[in-house]
């Protein structure tokens, strides 16, 4: 049973006279309670302004969007801020409130015209801020929050609107690659345990991999297609959806890989197994050698041992050792290449 | 971890509260702040009834006020028919100004704003001004010099009248405009073109014409008798109520119009009635005792300051008192008690307030923190 349901959906802007720019045409949609999907897709592709036309905060150019089988667009503002809640990219500001406070906004939609907090308010206020792990934040102001603690707020807020969607577009835009992790592996929690409907924006196509029950895949020419992230990945779609100039979708490795690098470059023979040797490769293939096995016809080129301690290089007959990987790159560049 | 948040005047009262339910002891800081505000526009408001140029004793005054009959006559009569309205229009109106510059201030979420940011003030001085300047040199002066008992409700209602009109395009614009940014820039283009039709007036006018204008632009609390305070009172109450029912959508609007939106607030509904009570309040405030400035932009930075938040259920009630103890205490020093002489009312203002707040600036260091500009 999907809470969210969109039929025959177009998505765009009007305007005026002319034609309406349609970013995306006649697309069905569903998203079910305690699932959570990822929604990627190259820039432009129009990921904000579906999550802007989920959120109700503009209309679909055609077709319907039901939340829990009543039309969403149509829906009384309170009624919707009850049943859905978003949060969006950019760091939030509030002036001078403690943490706690701002997640007490979240009530809003709850409350009375005075907005005074009952004990069923205050209750959802900790249980939001305890959701996040954010229990020991609360009376902090919020301007003195580093970006991730602030994002947990904010999602803290939107959790204490009690809603049964969440709408997040890009919530780790601002933040470094273990503060988003810990933001990914939260709302996957969240969906779980609570179990929201959560949709995601994202550019991080790897995070969104790996905690996306299913992705939705906008890929800029006007289509959109869902599936598990693996089938999409498997069925060339995700190349498909982010080829772009240079840039590669390597489904074996799955990440990207730029395409100049590949082809070409001067050959390098790497022996070593392990870490280490994971490593050296990424290094190499980055100063755009091309990583040849032992075992290939390799005679020609310099050769790289991954050593206990450091590594060893040998051209021809020449034989140099390395501390760093730095430094081995700077050797080969300096070596007589055939 | 807290120690920045209670490091303030008052938190070692409480010692063992603070860490063990902040919650309680932002109530009880709430209630101590509210509590002290009243305390200290109560003792300004009975200061203001004894000082002047003649100084009355307290004893006096509530002898006066309670209708006993004051022992000089003349002191009842001062203080009944000259103090009293004097000291009622500066309390209402600077708990309006107060007020009316905090609306301002979370609408626009901009520390510039004040009152008159909408242009309010401007269409009330363009009402005056074609009152005193254009229709007959000699009524308009009849109205100010004079100062018959008609003369300055007939200017009030030139203000309102100028001021209603800016309202109503600003309110017509504000329908169709989504951003409260344009609606900024246009406010301050309205006051700009009447301000421009002001300068034209004024260059066509004799210098008495003039002078009565300029009176009027320096402000007084003074002209407002107990005729002119039957309608400026309900004005201001009704005002004041209808913002007093704002707190939480101005809550709500504190994460910016987005968030507002997401909350489930109506915005464009939120938004008229945020600029109708702030008309309502500036309004009828420009239209009996001038274009009273400074003090819609200084209180609720005070107000802020002190209560350490930005919460509207608590910072309306602050402002309201701050503003009427700021409005008491320029009105007592305009008077310079003791003295036959009287200075204009935004000079004493901005002269007492401007190094207040720049103090509390300066030293909280937190309009970064509060406006994130």
């Amino acid at each position: 049973m999907s809470l969210l349901r969109a039929r025959g959906l177009a998505i765009g802007y009007r305007r005026g006279r002319r034609a309406p720019l349609t970013l995306v045409a006649d697309a069905d949609l569903s998203l079910a309670a305690g699932e959570l999907v990822c929604l990627v897709g190259p820039n432009g592709a129009g990921k904000s302004t579906l999550l802007r036309t989920l959120a109700g905060l503009q209309g679909p150019l055609a077709g319907r969007v039901t939340l829990a089988g009543a039309d969403l667009h149509a829906m009384d503002p309170r009624a919707l801020a009850r049943a859905l809640a978003t949060v969006w990219t950019d760091p939030i500001e509030v002036g001078l409130l403690a943490a706690r406070e701002l997640v007490a906004l979240g009530r809003h939609p709850h409350t009375g015209w005075s907005g005074r907090l009952h004990a069923e308010d205050e209750a959802a206020i900790d249980a939001a801020l305890a959701a996040v792990d954010a229990t020991e934040l609360a009376w902090r102001p919020v301007d003195r929050l580093s970006d991730g603690q602030r994002q947990k707020i904010n999602i803290a807020r939107a959790l204490a609107q009690e809603p049964l969607l969440l709408l997040l577009d890009e919530p780790t835009a601002w933040l470094d690659l273990a503060r988003r992790a810990e933001i990914m592996a939260l709302l996957q929690r969240l969906a779980r345990e609570q179990g929201c409907a959560i949709l995601i924006s994202s550019h991080d196509l790897e995070l969104a991999l790996r905690h996306a029950d299913r992705l939705w895949l906008m890929s800029g020419n006007g289509t959109l297609r869902t599936g598990a992230p693996e089938d999409l990945a498997l069925g060339g779609a995700l190349s498909t959806a982010f080829r772009s100039a240079g840039q590669h979708y390597d489904a074996l490795e799955g990440k990207f890989v730029s395409l100049q690098s590949r082809p070409g470059g001067p050959g390098v023979t790497l022996q070593g197994a392990g870490v280490a040797a994971s490593w050296t490769r990424r290094a190499l293939e980055r100063g755009g050698y091309r990583v040849c096995e032992p075992g290939a016809r390799h005679d020609f080129g310099p050769e790289v041992k991954v050593l206990q301690q450091g590594w060893e290089l040998r051209c021809g007959s020449k034989r140099q050792h390395c501390g760093s990987l730095e430094s081995l790159l700077s050797a080969l560049a300096a070596a007589p290449v055939d | 971890m807290n120690r920045a948040l209670w490091r303030r005047p008052g938190a070692s009262l409480l010692p063992g509260r603070q860490q063990s339910d902040p919650l309680q002891w932002r109530r009880l800081r709430r209630r101590l702040l509210q509590g002290g505000l009243l305390c200290l526009v109560l003792s300004l408001f009975l200061l203001s009834l004894m000082l002047g140029s003649v100084t009355i004793p307290p004893g006096e005054v509530l002898r006066a006020l309670s209708g006993a009959g004051a022992s000089a006559n003349a002191w009842e009569s001062i203080v009944l028919l000259i103090r009293l309205p004097k000291a009622l229009t500066a309390l209402l109106a600077g708990a309006a100004l107060g007020v009316s510059g905090l609306l301002m201030q979370t609408l626009f979420r901009n520390p510039l704003a004040g009152p008159y940011v909408l242009g309010i003030s401007s269409g009330a001085s363009l009402g005056v001004a074609l009152v005193l300047l254009g229709a007959g040199g000699t009524l308009g002066i009849t109205l100010l010099t004079g100062l018959g008992p008609g003369g300055s409700l007939a200017l009030a209602g030139a203000a309102m009248g100028g001021a209603a009109l800016v309202l109503a395009l600003v309110l017509l614009v504000a329908r169709a405009v989504g951003s409260n940014m344009t609606l900024l820039v246009l406010g301050v283009m309205l006051a700009s073109l009447t301000s421009a039709l002001v300068s034209m007036l004024l260059y066509f006018s004799v210098p008495e014409q003039i002078q009565a204008y300029v009176n009027w632009s320096f402000g007084s609390f003074g002209t407002v008798s107990w005729r002119e305070l039957r309608v400026m009172a309900p004005l201001l109450l009704a005002g004041l109520a209808l913002a007093a029912l704002l707190a939480k959508p101005l809550d709500a609007l504190l994460p910016g119009e987005a968030l507002a939106q997401g909350l489930g607030l109506n915005v464009r509904r939120a938004r008229l009635k945020i600029m109708l009570a702030t008309a309502v309040l500036a309004g009828t405030v420009t239209a009996f005792c001038g274009p009273v400035g400074f003090l819609g932009i200084a209180v609720p930075h005070l107000c802020r300051s002190l209560a350490g938040t930005s919460g509207h259920r608590t910072l309306l009630p602050a402002c309201m008192l701050g503003g009427a103890a700021l409005a008491l205490v320029a009105a007592l020093v305009a008077e310079l008690p003791g003295s036959d002489l009287v200075l204009p009312l935004n000079a004493v203002m901005a002269l007492l307030g401007a190094p207040v707040v720049i103090h509390v600036l300066l030293r909280r260091r937190n309009l970064r923190r509060v406006f994130a500009s």
